[in-house]
């Protein structure tokens, strides 16, 4: 089973992709090329911090409560993406830019030469 | 007298078990005690009763970290200096902690918790106290030979260095400064090393990371190896060198995020404040400073505390 | 009361007299096959550090018509503790002779020396001239300095060990009057004596000691250490001391379980054994600190765990 994840930043850009129901948002975003900052992969550092807008999500593992809080206020805010996995469609609006990944970088340079 | 040194620091985890298994397995501490739910670790050359006490909690990060003084009558004498420079000052009996005697809980003005103690009890080293085989049969992980440092938050991180000089009599051997004149980050000794404490920018009261010495830049690589090998998350660049100091690193992360590094690396520091004047980073060259090799530094490096 | 380190915090520096004729050998020897930095030379004299050290120097040698140790430096905080150690020193009945800044070397401030139940002379001091760290202040590379690539060039003096008739005596006065604490103790297997013992005042991560004794003459020096990064650093600079032509101790590296330093001890060309070292053990500086206790029987475990027979000359003092 599969759901559809979409990216939202904060400058308009959008991306989406789709992720199955047991797989972490961070992992499906990277194989659909999507790269987000993920530093501790276990749910503690909060650098995968990212707004849900609509949908829902469940955690594979517990996950450090404390990230999901904004700092000053101390409201609710963030959800986890390295451990967060979608029980339905879902759209976030993430903290820090993503970057596009090139997943066959050599094999797009042969097809450019050989073009 | 004074503070000796880096004694423990007590950590905030989400699930005790792996963060356990995380801490003897990769780190190559030795379990040394379960109390009420949190578990007591040391590394194989330090001698007193743990260096990493883990916690069960819904968040990651730290709830205190420990520093030894070499006189019952500092614990006083800390406790009115801290509550003369305006501290909040609590006391804590003897095995409150497990394996410790009584200390003074003094809150930095970055929030955090310092726990000055006099008394650890002794459990010796992994290798033994008596004829020992100087390497042991039984060490596992990174090898570490203990816990050396940790680098916490602040917001405000020039106002938490005068509190840890001016009461504590802590020096600082290297610090960076922004163009605007201000302290970035802090280098902070008790002994002879080049720090006990280190200071960055970032949320009050969050962990940076804790840092475990090897002796030997091949053990870094091989701990590298090793964190590869079992999957657990590193830094981006994997080995580095740090400029700040000159010692051979590798970050990585227990399965709650907070952050751990291994290094090796020799410095000596006069062990007073004011003897020697700090090593200066300026800005400009603070990418060499913090990845020597790739003299770069992504911005999320101090983002990403617990 | 705010809390302060107190007494002696460091080690200093050892002084030598070498009866090397202006010191030609010496001075070539320490420079270019050592890898030090000449930092004062003046008739008579020469002065050396090392090239992570900030201070004038950690090695001073003075042209002698003997060979001996003159003297070992160690660094306190303040005067106050110059008069506090004075008179615990002369409460034990040994005299001890004050002198002021520059006497008897330039850069030093006012020093005390005493001679120690072992025979050798401590001067304690406050001061000592920062010169500054010979990669500057300012975002440094903390790298070997381009001249001294292709030699040991050690980071830090890092102990002294030296030899007495009576071990214990000498290990008592260390620990009792000037506060030292022992990192590691062999005695005889009964437990009764003790033979040999490496001592510290600081908390640090290399060597273990700052002062180590053996049994031995009296007033005299068993070797110099200097501290190295690590293990692979000091093969490399066997090879280096080889190529110069340096009588290298027939224990070659080695682990010595006693301190659990990776060690390389070797001669300078006057007979003056020398050691790098790397690991060892982690000190701090507490009253509770307990020491590893080593007994006769295990010597030649203690003393290389990699070599398989004793080596009787390495317990011979060397100056």
């Amino acid at each position: 089973m599969q759901h559809q994840i979409t990216f939202l930043d904060t400058r308009g850009g959008s991306v989406r992709f789709s992720c199955r129901t047991e797989q972490a948002i961070s992992r499906a975003a990277e194989e659909a090329g999507v790269l987000i900052r993920i530093a501790c992969d276990n749910g503690g550092c909060g650098a995968c911090q990212a707004e849900m807008q609509s949908g829902a999500i469940r955690y594979l593992a517990p996950i450090s409560e404390k990230q999901r809080r904004d700092r000053r206020s101390g409201e609710l805010r963030y959800e986890l993406l390295c451990r967060a996995v979608p029980t339905e469609d879902t759209t976030f609006l993430i903290r820090r830019p993503w970057r596009r990944i090139n997943r066959q970088p050599m094999s797009n340079l042969l097809a450019q030469l050989q073009n | 007298m004074a503070l000796t040194r880096f004694g423990y620091a007590s950590l905030q985890v989400m699930d005790v078990d792996a963060a356990a298994r995380h801490y003897v397995d990769i780190v190559g501490l030795r379990e040394t005690d379960r109390v009420d739910g949190k578990v007591y670790l040391q590394a194989k050359d330090n001698q007193d009763h743990h260096c990493i006490i883990l916690n069960p909690s819904d968040s990651a990060g730290l709830e205190s970290i420990g520093f030894k003084v070499n006189d019952p009558a500092d614990l006083d004498n800390a406790a009115a200096a801290a509550e003369a420079a305006g501290a909040n000052v609590t006391r804590i009996a003897a095995n409150e902690i497990a394996g410790q005697g009584e200390g003074v809980q003094i809150t930095l003005p970055s929030t955090h918790l310092l726990t000055l103690y006099y008394h650890a009890d002794k459990i010796g080293y992994a290798c033994g106290m008596e004829n020992p085989d100087p390497v042991g049969s039984t060490e596992t992980g990174g090898k570490v030979n203990h816990l050396d440092h940790c680098l916490i938050s602040a917001e405000n991180p020039a106002e938490v260095t005068e509190f840890l000089v001016k009461v504590l009599d802590f020096g600082q051997s290297e610090r960076a400064m922004d163009p605007g004149g201000n302290m970035m980050i802090s280098f902070l000794f008790c002994g002879n090393t080049m720090h006990d404490l280190a200071l960055g920018p970032g949320p009050n009261g969050h962990l940076h990371h804790l840092a475990f010495m090897v002796d030997d830049r091949g053990d870094v690589v091989r701990g590298v190896d090793l964190l590869k090998e079992k999957g657990v998350p590193t830094f981006d660049y994997g080995l580095s060198r740090h400029g700040i100091g000159g010692v051979q690193t590798v970050y990585f992360h227990d399965p709650s995020g907070n952050r751990n590094e291994f290094f090796s690396g020799a410095y000596v520091t006069p062990g007073i404040p004011d003897r020697v004047p700090p090593i200066t980073w300026t800005m400009d060259h603070l990418t060499r400073g913090a990845f020597y090799y790739e003299n770069a530094v992504p911005e999320t490096f101090f983002d990403e505390t617990t | 009361m705010s809390l302060k380190h107190r007494g002696i915090v460091q080690l200093g520096y050892v002084r030598i007299g070498l009866n090397d004729s202006r010191l030609t050998k010496s001075r070539e020897f320490y420079s270019d096959t050592l890898g030090l930095l000449e930092t004062q030379v003046s008739p008579g004299r020469a002065c050396f550090r090392c090239w992570h050290e900030p201070q004038q120097f950690s090695l001073v040698i003075d042209e002698t018509p003997e060979n001996g140790l003159i003297e070992v430096g160690f660094q306190v905080r303040d005067d106050e503790d110059l008069d506090q150690i004075q008179a615990r020193v002369e409460a034990t009945g040994i005299p001890v002779t004050r002198c002021p800044a520059d006497t008897p070397l330039a850069g030093l401030g006012a020093s005390i020396s005493f001679v120690i139940p072992g025979g050798q002379t401590l001067r304690l001091f406050a001061e000592n001239r920062i010169l500054g760290y010979p990669t500057g202040h300012d975002s440094p590379d903390w790298n070997t300095p381009r001249q001294l690539r292709g030699t040991p060039a050690p980071l830090f003096i890092n102990h002294v060990a030296i030899t007495t008739p009576d071990p214990a005596a000498t290990i008592n006065f260390l620990k009792e009057v000037l506060e030292f604490r022992l990192s590691e103790i062999l005695t005889k297997d009964d437990g009764s004596t003790p033979l040999a013992g490496l001592l510290f005042r600081m908390s640090k991560d290399v060597g273990g000691q700052e002062i180590s004794v053996f049994p031995g003459d009296a007033g005299r020096l068993h070797h110099i250490a200097f501290t190295k990064e690590d293990a692979s650093d000091i093969l490399t600079d066997g090879q280096y001391l080889r190529e110069d032509g340096v009588n290298i101790d027939i224990y070659g590296p080695t682990r010595q379980s006693f301190g659990k330093t990776f060690s390389l001890h070797f001669f300078d060309p006057m007979g003056v054994r020398l050691e790098l070292c790397s690991g060892g053990r982690v000190t701090e500086n507490h009253p509770e600190f307990e020491p590893v206790r080593w007994t006769e029987s295990n010597l030649n475990k203690a003393l290389s765990f990699y070599d398989n027979k004793l080596n009787d000359s390495f317990l011979a003092a060397s100056l």
